[in-house]
């Protein structure tokens, strides 16, 4: 199932990140636990892995974005073979969110 | 060792990664509201001390404590609905990771302070002796703890006075992001037995049927009231001392050598090579514990957070003034 990726919030303090570089291009394969992309953190540039195998589809921010949120989206991810409508599934989440 | 307790050692320690990873998840999410010290590559000894113990048995843990509560029986929902500050969670949600309780399963908390949970095993110890039980405690603590002051005065109270205390010290050569080296002045903490009168091991915390060996003599000793025993079982963090750390002090290489002693693989091995069991046993049985962790992950976010109500539940008046 298609998921989305977020800024993720890795220490108590980090309120914010930005990304420093993607690893992963768009329609590429990523297998669980590779690198996905780099991020700058409050403290540190860490390397944040991918939870589960897929397709990046979408990459929603990039270096140029600057610091966003913790848990903004950042990009999406599918199922390898699975369509998906990355928009649709995006809405959905901020949906969610919002409740 | 029988068939059964070798399958179960096994069965715990997917139990433990698998968790561990879906907490690694879950934190990176944003559904984890405090730190997270994860237990990945050091499985063989919850569940090898673990396997030993009987339910009314103590243990005491520390801030790395999920394996030893899930090894200890506690359930996978509440620990993990616990670490994500939910109600439903052992400790209520008021809790989190470091405050890990279940006394109906002898889990007496994971304990944030570094060498914390080594005077409450002792005390633990001490109350056994002087009702006449015959359980036993068990303190798990890293190799900083070993240097603290609260281990050398638990040590040797309880030598002096024979108490049922099992010290397990988890030897996974890092304190946050000092390398044991750098900090100890033996080579293995396992010889400080000798210090304190009593037996001190030093076993290879990886491979589970050691750590099973050396904890099922330590309890018997304990439970005859022959007095304590210290075991050293070396291990390694393969993960960050917590989630999200850059773990500057050391080397991706030296990560990727300690990944190939991985003590899943190991056991797995030996039981494949041994017929005890076959890949198709093991992937039933991977799959088994990754539907549970799935279940209980599941539960931990669908779960409420606490009212403010609840901070008047599972208070010290209501356990003990009863």
């Amino acid at each position: 199932m298609a998921y989305v990726v977020v800024m993720p919030r890795m220490g108590q303090t980090m309120e914010e990140g930005s990304v420093v570089e993607w690893m992963k291009k768009e329609g590429e394969a990523v297998s669980k636990g590779e690198v996905l992309l780099t991020i700058q953190s409050d403290k540190a540039e860490l390397e944040v892995e991918a939870d589960y195998s897929g397709v990046l589809v979408k990459i929603l921010i990039t270096p140029e974005d600057g610091e966003i949120p913790c848990l903004d989206p950042i990009a999406i991810m599918a199922e390898s073979g699975e369509t998906v409508d990355a928009d649709r599934v995006l809405e959905e989440f901020l949906a969610k969110r919002r409740k | 060792m029988d068939a059964a307790t070798q399958r179960r050692l096994l069965e715990t320690m997917l139990r433990i990664r698998k968790a561990e990873l879906q907490l690694a998840v879950m934190y990176k999410n944003g559904k984890v509201p405090c730190a997270a010290h994860l237990y990945e590559g050091q499985e063989a000894i919850a569940a090898g001390v673990c396997e030993n113990l009987r339910l009314d048995d103590c243990i005491t843990s520390t801030h790395r404590g999920h394996g030893h509560c899930i090894a200890k029986g506690m359930s996978l929902k509440e620990m993990m609905a616990e670490v994500c500050g939910k109600k439903t969670g052992c400790s209520a949600g008021k809790g989190g990771t470091m405050h890990l309780f279940k006394p109906e399963a002898g889990v007496m908390g994971t304990v944030g302070i570094v060498g914390g949970g080594i005077p409450l095993a002792t005390g633990l110890g001490l109350a056994m002796k002087m009702k006449a039980t015959d359980q036993v405690a068990v303190s798990f603590f890293g190799d900083g703890a070993a240097n603290n002051g609260a281990f050398h005065e638990s040590l040797n109270m309880a030598s002096l006075w024979k108490l049922p205390v099992i010290y397990i010290c988890e030897n996974n050569l890092y304190a946050t992001s000092v390398a044991v080296w750098r900090s100890t002045s033996v080579p293995n903490v396992g010889v400080r037995g000798a210090g304190y009168g009593m037996p001190g091991l030093t076993v290879d915390g990886n491979r589970v049927d050691d750590v099973y060996e050396a904890a099922a003599d330590a309890v018997a000793r304990a439970r005859a009231r022959e007095g304590p025993t210290l075991i050293e079982c070396v291990t390694y963090r393969i993960r960050g001392h917590f989630e999200g750390e850059d773990a500057f002090y050391r080397t991706k290489e030296e990560v990727a050598e300690a990944r190939k002693r991985d003590p899943i693989d190991y056991w797995k091995a030996r039981l494949i090579a041994d017929a005890a069991i076959t890949e198709e046993d093991f992937q039933a049985m991977s799959a088994k514990a990754d539907s549970e962790v799935a279940e209980a992950a599941a539960f931990a976010d669908a779960s409420p957070f606490p009212e403010p109500e609840d901070a008047l539940v599972l208070t010290a008046k209501e356990h003990c003034c009863a």
